[in-house]
Protein backbone atom coordinates (compact mmCIF):
# COMPACT_ATOMS: atom_id res chain seq x y z
CA UNK A 1 0.00 0.00 0.00
CA UNK A 2 1.52 3.26 -1.01
CA UNK A 3 1.92 6.16 0.89
CA UNK A 4 0.03 8.99 -0.30
CA UNK A 5 0.79 12.48 0.26
CA UNK A 6 -1.90 14.27 2.12
CA UNK A 7 -2.85 17.32 0.00
CA UNK A 8 -2.01 15.48 -2.98
CA UNK A 9 -4.71 14.47 -5.69
CA UNK A 10 -4.27 10.80 -4.50
CA UNK A 11 -5.37 11.89 -0.91
CA UNK A 12 -9.06 13.59 -2.31
CA UNK A 13 -9.45 11.01 -4.59
CA UNK A 14 -9.25 8.55 -1.79
CA UNK A 15 -10.90 10.85 0.74
CA UNK A 16 -13.92 10.67 -1.84
CA UNK A 17 -13.63 13.67 -3.27
CA UNK A 18 -14.99 16.18 -0.67
CA UNK A 19 -15.80 19.66 -1.42
CA UNK A 20 -12.63 21.91 -1.30
CA UNK A 21 -13.07 22.50 2.60
CA UNK A 22 -10.01 25.54 2.14
CA UNK A 23 -11.29 27.75 -0.28
CA UNK A 24 -13.31 29.82 2.06
CA UNK A 25 -10.48 30.49 4.32
CA UNK A 26 -8.71 31.13 1.24
CA UNK A 27 -11.18 34.04 0.41
CA UNK A 28 -10.93 34.91 4.04
CA UNK A 29 -7.04 35.35 4.16
CA UNK A 30 -7.36 37.32 0.52
CA UNK A 31 -9.42 39.67 1.88
CA UNK A 32 -6.46 40.35 4.87
CA UNK A 33 -8.55 38.28 7.63
CA UNK A 34 -5.44 37.56 10.14
CA UNK A 35 -7.16 35.13 12.13
CA UNK A 36 -8.41 32.91 8.75
CA UNK A 37 -4.26 32.92 7.72
CA UNK A 38 -3.27 31.41 10.63
CA UNK A 39 -5.75 28.49 10.51
CA UNK A 40 -5.34 28.21 6.54
CA UNK A 41 -1.12 28.12 7.83
CA UNK A 42 -1.91 25.53 10.19
CA UNK A 43 -3.46 23.56 7.10
CA UNK A 44 -0.95 23.84 4.71
CA UNK A 45 2.04 24.06 6.21
CA UNK A 46 2.33 20.34 7.49
CA UNK A 47 1.40 19.41 3.83
CA UNK A 48 3.94 21.66 2.09
CA UNK A 49 7.10 20.21 5.06
CA UNK A 50 6.10 16.76 3.44
CA UNK A 51 6.59 17.85 -0.02
CA UNK A 52 9.83 19.93 0.51
CA UNK A 53 10.85 17.10 2.18
CA UNK A 54 10.25 14.96 -0.64
CA UNK A 55 11.78 16.88 -3.28
CA UNK A 56 15.21 18.37 -1.39
CA UNK A 57 15.76 14.65 0.21
CA UNK A 58 16.41 13.29 3.82
CA UNK A 59 17.99 14.81 5.97
CA UNK A 60 18.48 18.67 4.79
CA UNK A 61 18.29 21.22 7.12
CA UNK A 62 17.06 23.98 4.76
CA UNK A 63 13.52 22.24 4.96
CA UNK A 64 12.09 24.67 7.33
CA UNK A 65 13.68 27.48 5.44
CA UNK A 66 12.26 26.08 1.98
CA UNK A 67 8.64 25.23 3.66
CA UNK A 68 8.78 29.18 4.82
CA UNK A 69 9.70 29.98 1.23
CA UNK A 70 6.53 27.82 -0.14
CA UNK A 71 3.83 29.17 2.48
CA UNK A 72 4.77 32.60 1.66
CA UNK A 73 4.61 32.12 -1.88
CA UNK A 74 1.33 30.17 -1.79
CA UNK A 75 -0.01 33.09 0.59
CA UNK A 76 1.57 35.64 -2.14
CA UNK A 77 0.02 33.51 -4.94
CA UNK A 78 -3.59 33.47 -4.05
CA UNK A 79 -4.72 35.77 -5.79
CA UNK A 80 -3.54 33.91 -9.05
CA UNK A 81 -5.34 30.76 -8.26
CA UNK A 82 -7.86 29.41 -10.89
CA UNK A 83 -9.52 27.15 -9.01
CA UNK A 84 -7.52 24.42 -10.39
CA UNK A 85 -8.23 22.03 -8.37
CA UNK A 86 -7.96 22.18 -4.57
CA UNK A 87 -6.30 24.93 -2.51
CA UNK A 88 -4.56 22.26 -1.25
CA UNK A 89 -3.39 20.67 -4.55
CA UNK A 90 -2.58 24.40 -5.23
CA UNK A 91 -0.59 24.80 -1.89
CA UNK A 92 1.38 21.03 -2.50
CA UNK A 93 2.57 21.89 -6.08
CA UNK A 94 3.80 25.43 -5.11
CA UNK A 95 5.99 23.80 -2.56
CA UNK A 96 7.04 20.77 -4.79
CA UNK A 97 8.22 23.79 -7.51
CA UNK A 98 9.63 26.09 -4.46
CA UNK A 99 11.40 23.21 -3.47
CA UNK A 100 12.46 22.00 -6.89
CA UNK A 101 13.76 25.41 -7.83
CA UNK A 102 16.00 25.78 -4.77
CA UNK A 103 17.23 22.12 -5.55
CA UNK A 104 18.27 23.93 -9.24
CA UNK A 105 19.95 26.86 -7.81
CA UNK A 106 21.75 25.16 -5.23
CA UNK A 107 23.07 22.93 -8.23
CA UNK A 108 23.56 26.00 -10.54
CA UNK A 109 25.76 27.99 -7.60
CA UNK A 110 27.87 24.49 -7.51
CA UNK A 111 28.20 24.60 -11.39
CA UNK A 112 29.68 28.60 -10.96
CA UNK A 113 31.86 27.41 -8.23
CA UNK A 114 33.41 24.38 -10.05
CA UNK A 115 33.65 26.45 -13.04
CA UNK A 116 35.43 29.85 -11.01
CA UNK A 117 37.43 27.94 -8.50
CA UNK A 118 38.67 25.30 -10.58
CA UNK A 119 37.82 22.42 -8.42
CA UNK A 120 35.79 20.17 -10.64
CA UNK A 121 37.34 17.69 -8.48
CA UNK A 122 35.98 18.96 -5.25
CA UNK A 123 32.20 19.40 -6.72
CA UNK A 124 32.05 16.42 -8.40
CA UNK A 125 33.61 14.57 -5.58
CA UNK A 126 30.99 15.96 -3.17
CA UNK A 127 27.90 14.35 -3.51
CA UNK A 128 25.25 13.80 -1.31
CA UNK A 129 25.81 11.02 0.65
CA UNK A 130 22.49 9.55 -0.14
CA UNK A 131 23.43 9.43 -3.78
CA UNK A 132 25.47 7.32 -3.18
CA UNK A 133 24.57 5.46 -0.32
CA UNK A 134 24.00 2.20 -2.78
CA UNK A 135 20.13 2.34 -2.16
CA UNK A 136 18.19 0.74 -4.68
CA UNK A 137 15.57 3.82 -4.23
CA UNK A 138 15.00 5.93 -7.61
CA UNK A 139 14.78 8.48 -5.22
CA UNK A 140 17.72 10.03 -5.48
CA UNK A 141 18.17 10.16 -8.93
CA UNK A 142 15.26 11.46 -9.40
CA UNK A 143 16.48 13.97 -7.38
CA UNK A 144 19.32 15.07 -9.22
CA UNK A 145 17.28 15.12 -12.45
CA UNK A 146 15.59 17.93 -10.59
CA UNK A 147 18.68 19.91 -10.97
CA UNK A 148 19.59 19.01 -14.08
CA UNK A 149 16.53 18.29 -16.42
CA UNK A 150 15.40 21.73 -18.33
CA UNK A 151 12.59 23.44 -15.82
CA UNK A 152 10.07 22.32 -18.00
CA UNK A 153 10.66 18.92 -18.09
CA UNK A 154 11.63 18.55 -14.02
CA UNK A 155 8.48 20.22 -13.49
CA UNK A 156 6.58 17.53 -15.08
CA UNK A 157 8.58 14.92 -13.29
CA UNK A 158 8.31 16.29 -10.03
CA UNK A 159 4.60 16.68 -10.52
CA UNK A 160 4.16 13.30 -11.54
CA UNK A 161 6.16 11.00 -9.62
CA UNK A 162 5.99 13.47 -6.29
CA UNK A 163 2.52 14.21 -5.80
CA UNK A 164 1.50 11.41 -8.02
CA UNK A 165 -0.22 13.81 -10.72
CA UNK A 166 -1.55 12.21 -14.23
CA UNK A 167 -0.94 13.41 -17.63
CA UNK A 168 -4.18 15.75 -17.64
CA UNK A 169 -3.26 17.37 -13.71
CA UNK A 170 -0.42 17.97 -14.93
CA UNK A 171 -1.31 19.86 -18.35
CA UNK A 172 -3.81 21.40 -16.03
CA UNK A 173 -1.54 22.95 -13.90
CA UNK A 174 1.17 23.95 -15.96
CA UNK A 175 -1.21 25.11 -19.01
CA UNK A 176 0.01 23.13 -21.49
CA UNK A 177 -1.41 21.06 -23.72
CA UNK A 178 -1.55 17.76 -22.86
CA UNK A 179 0.53 16.09 -25.69
CA UNK A 180 3.58 18.51 -24.24
CA UNK A 181 3.17 16.90 -20.95
CA UNK A 182 3.68 13.58 -22.17
CA UNK A 183 6.18 14.20 -24.78
CA UNK A 184 7.95 15.72 -21.67
CA UNK A 185 7.42 13.09 -19.71
CA UNK A 186 8.96 10.74 -22.02
CA UNK A 187 12.02 12.69 -22.28
CA UNK A 188 12.10 12.59 -18.92
CA UNK A 189 11.84 9.01 -18.57
CA UNK A 190 14.83 8.62 -20.82
CA UNK A 191 16.89 10.55 -18.55
CA UNK A 192 15.99 9.05 -15.58
CA UNK A 193 16.86 5.07 -17.59
CA UNK A 194 20.13 6.89 -18.60
CA UNK A 195 21.12 7.40 -15.36
CA UNK A 196 20.01 4.30 -13.99
CA UNK A 197 21.95 2.42 -15.93
CA UNK A 198 25.06 4.55 -15.60
CA UNK A 199 24.67 3.38 -11.72
CA UNK A 200 25.91 -0.12 -10.94
CA UNK A 201 23.89 -1.00 -7.68
CA UNK A 202 20.63 0.76 -9.75
CA UNK A 203 21.14 -0.77 -12.82
CA UNK A 204 21.20 -4.69 -11.20
CA UNK A 205 18.57 -3.85 -8.81
CA UNK A 206 15.68 -2.51 -11.37
CA UNK A 207 17.03 -5.14 -14.56
CA UNK A 208 19.11 -3.79 -17.20
CA UNK A 209 17.34 -4.30 -20.26
CA UNK A 210 18.89 -1.76 -23.00
CA UNK B 1 -8.81 9.16 -24.72
CA UNK B 2 -6.61 5.72 -23.80
CA UNK B 3 -5.07 6.17 -20.69
CA UNK B 4 -0.96 6.06 -20.79
CA UNK B 5 1.44 4.02 -18.43
CA UNK B 6 1.88 7.62 -16.16
CA UNK B 7 -1.91 8.11 -15.81
CA UNK B 8 -2.75 4.33 -14.58
CA UNK B 9 1.01 4.31 -12.81
CA UNK B 10 -0.59 7.77 -10.73
CA UNK B 11 -3.94 5.85 -10.45
CA UNK B 12 -2.19 2.97 -8.70
CA UNK B 13 -0.04 4.71 -6.68
CA UNK B 14 -3.59 6.34 -5.28
CA UNK B 15 -5.30 2.66 -5.54
CA UNK B 16 -7.87 3.70 -7.69
CA UNK B 17 -7.45 1.19 -10.09
CA UNK B 18 -9.43 -1.57 -10.87
CA UNK B 19 -8.52 -4.99 -12.04
CA UNK B 20 -8.64 -4.52 -15.68
CA UNK B 21 -6.70 -1.56 -15.25
CA UNK B 22 -4.10 -3.03 -13.22
CA UNK B 23 -3.65 -5.77 -15.38
CA UNK B 24 -2.99 -2.83 -18.55
CA UNK B 25 -0.65 -0.99 -16.27
CA UNK B 26 1.18 -4.61 -15.56
CA UNK B 27 1.23 -4.87 -19.14
CA UNK B 28 2.33 -1.36 -20.05
CA UNK B 29 5.14 -1.63 -17.49
CA UNK B 30 6.31 -4.67 -18.72
CA UNK B 31 6.90 -3.76 -21.77
CA UNK B 32 8.68 -0.59 -21.53
CA UNK B 33 11.52 -0.26 -18.98
CA UNK B 34 11.16 3.78 -18.87
CA UNK B 35 7.46 3.42 -17.83
CA UNK B 36 8.81 0.69 -15.23
CA UNK B 37 11.53 2.94 -13.38
CA UNK B 38 9.24 5.81 -13.39
CA UNK B 39 6.41 3.70 -11.86
CA UNK B 40 8.97 2.77 -9.60
CA UNK B 41 10.54 6.07 -8.86
CA UNK B 42 6.97 6.79 -7.78
CA UNK B 43 6.37 4.42 -5.65
CA UNK B 44 9.84 4.90 -3.89
CA UNK B 45 8.68 8.50 -3.19
CA UNK B 46 5.53 7.28 -1.67
CA UNK B 47 7.20 4.82 0.63
CA UNK B 48 9.88 7.36 2.00
CA UNK B 49 8.65 8.71 5.16
CA UNK B 50 7.83 12.09 5.33
CA UNK B 51 7.23 12.96 8.69
CA UNK B 52 9.83 13.18 10.86
CA UNK B 53 9.64 14.04 14.84
CA UNK B 54 9.71 17.47 15.89
CA UNK B 55 7.71 18.17 12.46
CA UNK B 56 4.95 19.87 14.35
CA UNK B 57 7.23 22.59 15.80
CA UNK B 58 8.96 23.06 12.55
CA UNK B 59 5.62 23.97 11.20
CA UNK B 60 4.36 26.07 14.01
CA UNK B 61 7.44 28.35 13.16
CA UNK B 62 7.25 28.22 9.98
CA UNK B 63 3.78 29.61 10.45
CA UNK B 64 4.67 32.32 12.51
CA UNK B 65 7.19 33.14 9.79
CA UNK B 66 5.14 33.38 7.32
CA UNK B 67 2.35 35.83 9.89
CA UNK B 68 5.07 37.97 10.56
CA UNK B 69 6.29 39.02 7.53
CA UNK B 70 2.66 39.16 6.35
CA UNK B 71 1.79 42.05 9.11
CA UNK B 72 5.25 43.50 8.20
CA UNK B 73 4.21 44.05 4.49
CA UNK B 74 0.32 45.04 5.13
CA UNK B 75 2.10 47.50 7.74
CA UNK B 76 4.39 48.99 5.69
CA UNK B 77 1.77 49.48 3.60
CA UNK B 78 -0.17 51.07 5.67
CA UNK B 79 2.76 53.22 7.00
CA UNK B 80 4.57 54.48 3.67
CA UNK B 81 3.54 58.44 3.71
CA UNK B 82 2.44 58.75 0.52
CA UNK B 83 0.42 54.98 0.06
CA UNK B 84 0.01 52.30 -1.32
CA UNK B 85 1.01 54.23 -4.58
CA UNK B 86 4.32 55.25 -3.20
CA UNK B 87 5.08 51.53 -1.73
CA UNK B 88 7.59 50.77 -4.42
CA UNK B 89 8.78 47.44 -5.21
CA UNK B 90 12.27 48.01 -3.62
CA UNK B 91 10.65 49.15 -0.11
CA UNK B 92 9.16 45.46 -0.41
CA UNK B 93 12.00 43.57 -1.20
CA UNK B 94 13.81 45.24 1.49
CA UNK B 95 10.89 44.38 3.86
CA UNK B 96 11.63 41.02 2.72
CA UNK B 97 15.13 40.83 2.78
CA UNK B 98 15.23 41.93 6.88
CA UNK B 99 12.67 39.79 7.56
CA UNK B 100 14.28 37.12 5.93
CA UNK B 101 17.49 37.42 7.83
CA UNK B 102 15.24 37.87 10.73
CA UNK B 103 13.88 34.76 9.91
CA UNK B 104 16.92 33.19 9.26
CA UNK B 105 18.21 33.17 12.42
CA UNK B 106 15.39 31.35 13.93
CA UNK B 107 15.83 28.48 11.28
CA UNK B 108 19.65 27.37 11.45
CA UNK B 109 21.17 25.12 13.44
CA UNK B 110 22.27 26.86 16.14
CA UNK B 111 19.92 29.96 15.97
CA UNK B 112 17.15 27.16 15.73
CA UNK B 113 17.89 25.48 18.32
CA UNK B 114 18.85 27.56 21.10
CA UNK B 115 17.33 30.43 22.89
CA UNK B 116 20.26 29.66 25.59
CA UNK B 117 23.68 29.42 25.36
CA UNK B 118 23.00 25.94 27.49
CA UNK B 119 20.44 25.11 24.45
CA UNK B 120 23.60 25.61 22.41
CA UNK B 121 25.51 23.48 24.62
CA UNK B 122 23.23 20.53 24.44
CA UNK B 123 23.18 20.40 20.72
CA UNK B 124 26.57 20.79 20.18
CA UNK B 125 27.18 17.91 22.42
CA UNK B 126 24.22 15.59 21.36
CA UNK B 127 25.96 12.68 20.83
CA UNK B 128 25.89 11.81 16.92
CA UNK B 129 24.16 8.56 17.19
CA UNK B 130 21.11 10.20 18.64
CA UNK B 131 19.96 12.33 16.00
CA UNK B 132 20.89 11.60 12.25
CA UNK B 133 18.24 14.02 11.39
CA UNK B 134 18.44 17.60 13.35
CA UNK B 135 15.52 17.93 15.27
CA UNK B 136 14.40 21.17 16.19
CA UNK B 137 13.48 21.20 19.98
CA UNK B 138 9.79 22.94 20.74
CA UNK B 139 10.20 26.52 20.96
CA UNK B 140 9.21 27.97 24.66
CA UNK B 141 7.54 30.26 22.47
CA UNK B 142 5.82 28.43 19.82
CA UNK B 143 2.44 29.02 19.65
CA UNK B 144 0.07 26.36 19.16
CA UNK B 145 -1.78 27.59 16.01
CA UNK B 146 -5.43 26.01 15.72
CA UNK B 147 -6.03 22.93 14.06
CA UNK B 148 -7.92 23.65 10.78
CA UNK B 149 -11.67 23.93 11.32
CA UNK B 150 -14.40 25.00 8.16
CA UNK B 151 -14.46 28.07 9.69
CA UNK B 152 -11.67 30.41 10.88
CA UNK B 153 -11.70 30.49 14.65
CA UNK B 154 -10.90 33.70 16.04
CA UNK B 155 -7.22 32.63 18.08
CA UNK B 156 -6.80 34.04 21.50
CA UNK B 157 -3.47 33.37 21.65
CA UNK B 158 -1.17 36.14 19.96
CA UNK B 159 1.93 34.90 18.25
CA UNK B 160 5.36 36.79 18.40
CA UNK B 161 6.20 39.09 16.05
CA UNK B 162 9.81 38.48 15.66
CA UNK B 163 11.87 35.18 15.96
CA UNK B 164 11.91 33.29 19.35
CA UNK B 165 13.01 35.58 22.27
CA UNK B 166 14.17 34.46 25.70
CA UNK B 167 12.11 33.74 28.24
CA UNK B 168 14.00 36.74 30.44
CA UNK B 169 17.15 38.65 29.90
CA UNK B 170 18.97 37.21 32.20
CA UNK B 171 18.87 33.36 31.07
CA UNK B 172 21.01 35.00 28.43
CA UNK B 173 24.15 37.54 28.10
CA UNK B 174 24.14 40.29 26.80
CA UNK B 175 26.53 39.18 23.77
CA UNK B 176 24.21 36.71 22.95
CA UNK B 177 21.92 38.63 20.66
CA UNK B 178 24.97 40.02 18.86
CA UNK B 179 26.84 37.15 18.03
CA UNK B 180 23.32 35.60 17.29
CA UNK B 181 23.03 38.23 14.98
CA UNK B 182 26.41 37.91 12.99
CA UNK B 183 25.70 33.92 12.51
CA UNK B 184 22.15 34.67 10.65
CA UNK B 185 23.35 37.44 8.70
CA UNK B 186 27.03 34.87 7.40
CA UNK B 187 23.43 32.17 7.45
CA UNK B 188 21.83 34.38 5.09
CA UNK B 189 24.59 35.52 3.27
CA UNK B 190 25.85 31.78 2.55
CA UNK B 191 22.46 30.85 1.57
CA UNK B 192 22.24 34.07 -0.91
CA UNK B 193 25.24 32.54 -2.48
CA UNK B 194 27.54 35.17 -1.03
CA UNK B 195 30.45 32.97 0.40
CA UNK B 196 33.29 35.35 0.78
CA UNK B 197 30.82 37.76 2.73
CA UNK B 198 29.72 34.95 4.53
CA UNK B 199 33.38 33.60 5.36
CA UNK B 200 34.14 37.02 6.82
CA UNK B 201 31.02 37.18 8.93
CA UNK B 202 31.85 33.92 10.29
CA UNK B 203 35.45 34.84 10.77
CA UNK B 204 34.36 38.28 12.53
CA UNK B 205 32.09 35.94 14.84
CA UNK B 206 34.81 33.81 15.62
CA UNK B 207 36.99 36.37 16.63
CA UNK B 208 34.53 39.00 18.10
CA UNK B 209 32.98 36.00 20.37
CA UNK B 210 35.57 33.35 20.47
CA UNK B 211 33.52 32.12 23.23
CA UNK B 212 30.21 31.77 22.30
CA UNK B 213 28.11 28.97 20.93
CA UNK B 214 27.72 30.98 17.80
CA UNK B 215 31.01 30.86 17.13
CA UNK B 216 31.48 26.88 17.98
CA UNK B 217 28.71 26.15 15.07
CA UNK B 218 30.14 28.38 12.49
CA UNK B 219 33.00 25.86 12.10
CA UNK B 220 30.93 23.46 10.13
CA UNK B 221 29.83 26.31 7.55
CA UNK B 222 33.31 28.15 7.60
CA UNK B 223 34.80 24.31 7.16
CA UNK B 224 32.38 23.94 4.04
CA UNK B 225 32.32 27.14 2.50
CA UNK B 226 36.51 26.79 2.26
CA UNK B 227 36.20 23.62 0.76
CA UNK B 228 33.30 25.12 -1.87
CA UNK B 229 36.07 27.72 -2.76
CA UNK B 230 38.90 25.19 -3.52
CA UNK B 231 40.72 25.93 -0.15
CA UNK B 232 41.03 22.39 1.75
CA UNK B 233 43.78 23.52 3.80
CA UNK B 234 41.62 26.23 5.58
CA UNK B 235 38.73 24.05 5.62
CA UNK B 236 40.94 21.16 7.36
CA UNK B 237 41.14 23.53 9.79
CA UNK B 238 37.80 24.22 10.69
CA UNK B 239 36.75 20.87 10.49
CA UNK B 240 39.64 19.60 12.84
CA UNK B 241 38.76 21.89 15.05
CA UNK B 242 34.72 21.10 15.21
CA UNK B 243 35.47 17.86 15.81
CA UNK B 244 38.14 18.57 18.61
CA UNK B 245 35.82 20.70 20.70
CA UNK B 246 32.77 18.40 19.85
CA UNK B 247 34.33 14.95 19.41
CA UNK B 248 30.82 13.65 20.35
CA UNK B 249 28.80 15.98 18.90
CA UNK B 250 25.76 16.09 16.46
CA UNK B 251 27.82 17.36 13.78
CA UNK B 252 30.79 15.15 14.28
CA UNK B 253 30.29 12.93 11.61
CA UNK B 254 29.86 16.02 8.91
CA UNK B 255 33.11 17.63 10.45
CA UNK B 256 34.94 14.42 9.98
CA UNK B 257 33.46 13.97 6.61
CA UNK B 258 34.48 17.10 5.30
CA UNK B 259 37.81 16.68 7.02
CA UNK B 260 38.22 13.39 4.57
CA UNK B 261 37.47 15.42 1.73
CA UNK B 262 39.41 18.18 2.29
CA UNK B 263 42.86 15.49 2.95
CA UNK B 264 42.00 14.11 -0.27
CA UNK B 265 42.06 17.19 -1.70
CA UNK B 266 45.28 18.13 -0.47
CA UNK B 267 46.67 14.52 -1.76
CA UNK B 268 46.60 13.19 1.27
CA UNK B 269 45.31 10.03 0.02
CA UNK B 270 45.80 8.29 3.38
CA UNK B 271 44.85 10.46 6.02
CA UNK B 272 41.61 10.54 3.69
CA UNK B 273 41.13 7.21 3.96
CA UNK B 274 41.52 6.79 7.57
CA UNK B 275 38.76 9.07 8.11
CA UNK B 276 36.65 7.57 5.47
CA UNK B 277 37.59 4.52 7.48
CA UNK B 278 36.43 5.93 10.48
CA UNK B 279 33.37 7.41 9.72
CA UNK B 280 32.25 3.72 8.16
CA UNK B 281 33.20 2.48 11.72
CA UNK B 282 32.39 4.74 14.01
CA UNK B 283 28.88 6.22 12.53
CA UNK B 284 27.47 3.34 10.51
CA UNK B 285 24.14 4.27 10.26
CA UNK B 286 24.90 8.34 8.97
CA UNK B 287 24.03 9.53 5.62
CA UNK B 288 28.14 10.16 5.08
CA UNK B 289 28.97 6.09 6.31
CA UNK B 290 28.18 3.99 2.50
CA UNK B 291 29.48 7.12 0.30
CA UNK B 292 32.38 6.74 3.04
CA UNK B 293 32.97 3.28 2.84
CA UNK B 294 32.72 3.59 -1.64
CA UNK B 295 35.12 6.19 -1.38
CA UNK B 296 37.23 3.40 0.46
CA UNK B 297 36.43 0.66 -1.88
CA UNK B 298 37.72 2.75 -4.90
CA UNK B 299 40.90 4.28 -3.46
CA UNK B 300 41.71 0.40 -3.26
CA UNK B 301 41.07 -0.59 -6.10
CA UNK B 302 43.40 2.46 -7.79
CA UNK B 303 46.27 0.72 -8.62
Amino acid sequence: MPHLIPGSRAADAVSGGRRDELLGLADAVKAGDESALRTFLSAIVPHQMRVVRRVLGPGRIDVEDVAYEAAYATIDGLSRFRGEGTVLHFACRVAALVAMNARRAEATKKRAATRTEDSAELASEAPSPEDVAGSTSLAPIVRELFSSLSQPLAEALALHVVLGYTVAEIAEAASVPEETVRSRLRLAKQALRKRVLSHPVLREAVGSER
Amino acid sequence: MKDSPEDLSARSRRVTLGETDERRLGLALESSHESRLLHQAGLDFDAEDAVLPGDEAVADRVAKRVLTQVRAVRELRRSTPAGRRRLSRWAFAAAAALLSAIATAGTMIAVRHFETKAGYREWLEMPAEKASVVKAPPLKTAVRVEPAPNTAPSVAVEAPVSTPAPKSKSERPAWAENAAELFASASLARREGGSAAAIALYDSLQSRYPNSPEARAADLPLGMLHLQRGQARQALVHFQRLRQKNPRGQMASEALWGEAQALSSLGRSADAARAYAEIAQKYPASPYAAAARSKLEASRSKP
